[in-house]
């Protein structure tokens, strides 16, 4: 895979990772390595199988709908940097939003 | 003056399946819980946590999407949409990217010029609920619930087939319909469950295009139909006055502003790709087995189209009564009780859409506040055709026993109600009127056929109101001559 400065500041975007131009020019050479290292595992010979991540499983293995424990309160808000009564507090987003469909 | 444009919509429908739990974990999901309190370490991506598939979400899912017709994948399986957004705590959605649960289907509906019209569901795909997060009026903060994040959605992708606002309105309330009947969901806008993104653009006579624009945050039908024809008359204009075409505008991202009335821009699209969808690691793919699939077909109640037609060609209703019969299921189903299978169902209909619905409507109750059975109802309906009970005695002993549910059949024979029938009975009760109201006879002999309404009445009268009308008309005329 070619990577180059645009790929990277792509991606750094959709990271939300703020990069300046030098770290961006020298993330080109370290990503190129890690891919052409990992490109490595193309060169395996998996025969005919199919390309799959993982075996399929039947619907008997699945969870049947029985709630379970839920965290109090203090559980779920003591990780949020910013809280009001129940709610977490995150600044004001709207124009940034991604797609939630 | 620019032709008038073909207006395409295709609709994604977001469907909360009506399970008790989240798609991926035992949390417990419903609707008005106190903010932040159905929330579990799956549910707020904590390190270690891992998903687990809910079986009654794949069923919900699967039957609704037999209802609508789809095919049921044999295989499918759970990708990471890639997205940061503060009501998404793991900073990914679980969802169905290339091989979703339901493809294909159809939804049927009364298209404009009133043919039946067929809306093809392109596809149907499991994934999980966001959290729901509110923005204070010119505030630099937004604060999130994560009750919601997690919760089964089904959502539900048609072609662009419908071309009104009217017919997305007709859409929405078919579907919503459907998943009433096959009871997989609650379908309520109002309540977040049944959420509805248009995707509405133009095509000109000439070939151009207008881009494809998304609203978002509609929360009922009919503001369904005022966005979409907002967006007709917006996107017509930006056409006519500035030439803006798909070539020369990204598709984007708009809100609906109920109060405005408008929709307003919020943001340009992103392309698909940028959700770098992956496979999900921590959910193997699923295995659906035919047999499986086959008992939820078999198992599907008759949908409401099917169940109107019938209403209509079997049991010789009126459109009218089919229609106000069938749209809710509950109803519906009250009234093939009450039918019993033998009853006649114009008479069993008039009870139901009249009598009932007036209590129901004067007391603002719910069919399941009744306390009269449609077996009780039935049990009027054949002591009225039978002519045990007259009309009037009929009606005043639903409206007791519509409240306290208690038999007909016994308060009539506790009473004395049964209509009095006995030509004797009637002889003597019509004479015994005629010397009471003599002023009233000599007026009718005299020539003044007013009278003789009093003359009856008292007859009704000396009957307690158990006589029935059509014989003692009958020997009120031999009597007065």
């Amino acid at each position: 895979m070619d990577i180059d400065e645009t790929l990277v500041r792509h991606v750094a975007r959709l990271a939300r990772l703020e990069l300046t131009d030098g770290e961006v020019a020298d993330m080109v050479p370290q990503l190129s390595r890690i891919f052409a290292h990992v490109d490595q595992v193309q060169d395996l010979d998996v025969g005919d199988a199919d390309p799959a991540t993982q075996a399929p499983v039947g619907l008997e293995t699945l969870r049947g709908d029985e709630p379970g424990p839920v965290l109090g309160l203090r559980d779920v808000l003591s990780n949020a940097p910013d809280h009001d009564g129940a709610f977490l507090v995150v600044p004001r987003f709207f124009d940034d939003a991604s797609d939630e469909g | 003056m620019t032709p008038a444009p073909r207006v395409l919509v295709g609709m994604e429908v977001h469907l909360q399946l009506a399970t008790a739990t989240k798609c991926f974990s035992p949390s417990p999901y419903h609707f008005g819980a106190d903010p932040n309190t159905l929330i579990d370490p799956v549910v707020l991506g904590l390190p270690g946590a891992l998903p687990v598939l809910n079986r009654e979400a794949v069923r919900l899912a699967i039957r609704t999407g037999l209802a609508l017709g789809a095919e049921i994948a044999h295989i499918t399986k759970w990708d990471r949409k890639n997205y940061f957004y503060p009501d998404l705590p793991k900073g990914y959605q679980i969802s169905q990217f290339d091989q979703p649960l339901c493809e294909g289907g159809a939804v049927e509906i009364d298209g404009d010029d009133g043919q039946p019209k067929v809306i093809r569901i392109r596809r149907a795909h499991l994934e999980e609920d966001t959290g729901k997060s509110t923005h204070d009026e010119g505030g630099a903060k937004s604060r999130v619930d994560l009750n919601r994040a997690g919760a089964p959605l089904l959502e539900i992708v048609s072609e662009p087939d419908i071309t009104s606002a009217s017919e997305a309105e007709r859409y929405l309330d078919a579907l919503r319909e459907i998943v009433a009947y096959v009871g997989t969901s609650d379908g309520n806008m109002q309540e977040g469950n049944l959420r509805c993104e248009p995707n509405v653009n133009l095509v000109f006579p000439n070939g151009d295009r207008t881009a494809i624009v998304e609203v978002k945050n509609i929360n009922s039908v009919r503001n369904v139909g005022r966005a979409i024809e907002f967006e007709i008359v917006r996107q017509a204009r930006e056409y006519a006055e500035e030439g803006r075409t798909a070539e020369n505008t990204p598709r984007s991202t708009r809100g609906w502003d109920d109060d405005a009335g408008a929709t307003v821009h919020q943001r340009w699209k992103e392309s698909a790709d940028d959700y770098r969808y992956f496979p999900e690691p921590d959910l193997p793919p699923l295995a659906i087995e035919r047999a499986f699939v086959e008992r939820e077909r078999a198992e599907l109640p008759e949908l409401p189209r099917a169940r109107r037609a019938r209403y209509r060609d079997v049991l010789g209703l009126s459109a009218y009564d089919a229609e106000v019969l069938t749209g809710d299921p509950h109803l519906s189903a009250w009234f093939e009780r009450a039918l019993g299978g033998q009853r006649d169902a114009k008479t069993v209909a008039n009870w139901v859409q009249g009598e009932l619905m007036r209590y129901l409507n004067e007391h603002k109750l719910q069919l399941a506040d009744v306390a009269l059975t449609p077996e009780g109802l039935g049990e009027l309906v054949d002591l009225q055709s039978d002519g045990t009970l007259n009309a009037r005695t009929a009606k005043e002993l639903f409206r007791e026993v519509v409240a306290s549910g208690a038999s007909v059949a016994a308060l009539v024979a506790e009473r004395g109600l049964a209509q009095v029938s006995d030509r004797g009975a009637v002889e003597a009760a019509v004479r015994a009127a005629m010397e009471r109201q003599a002023q009233a006879v000599e007026d009718f002999r005299a020539g003044n056929p007013k009278a003789r309404g009093r003359i009856f009445g008292e007859a009704m009268k000396q009957l307690r109101g158990q006589g029935d009308p059509r014989q003692v008309d009958e020997v009120l005329n031999t009597l007065l001559g």
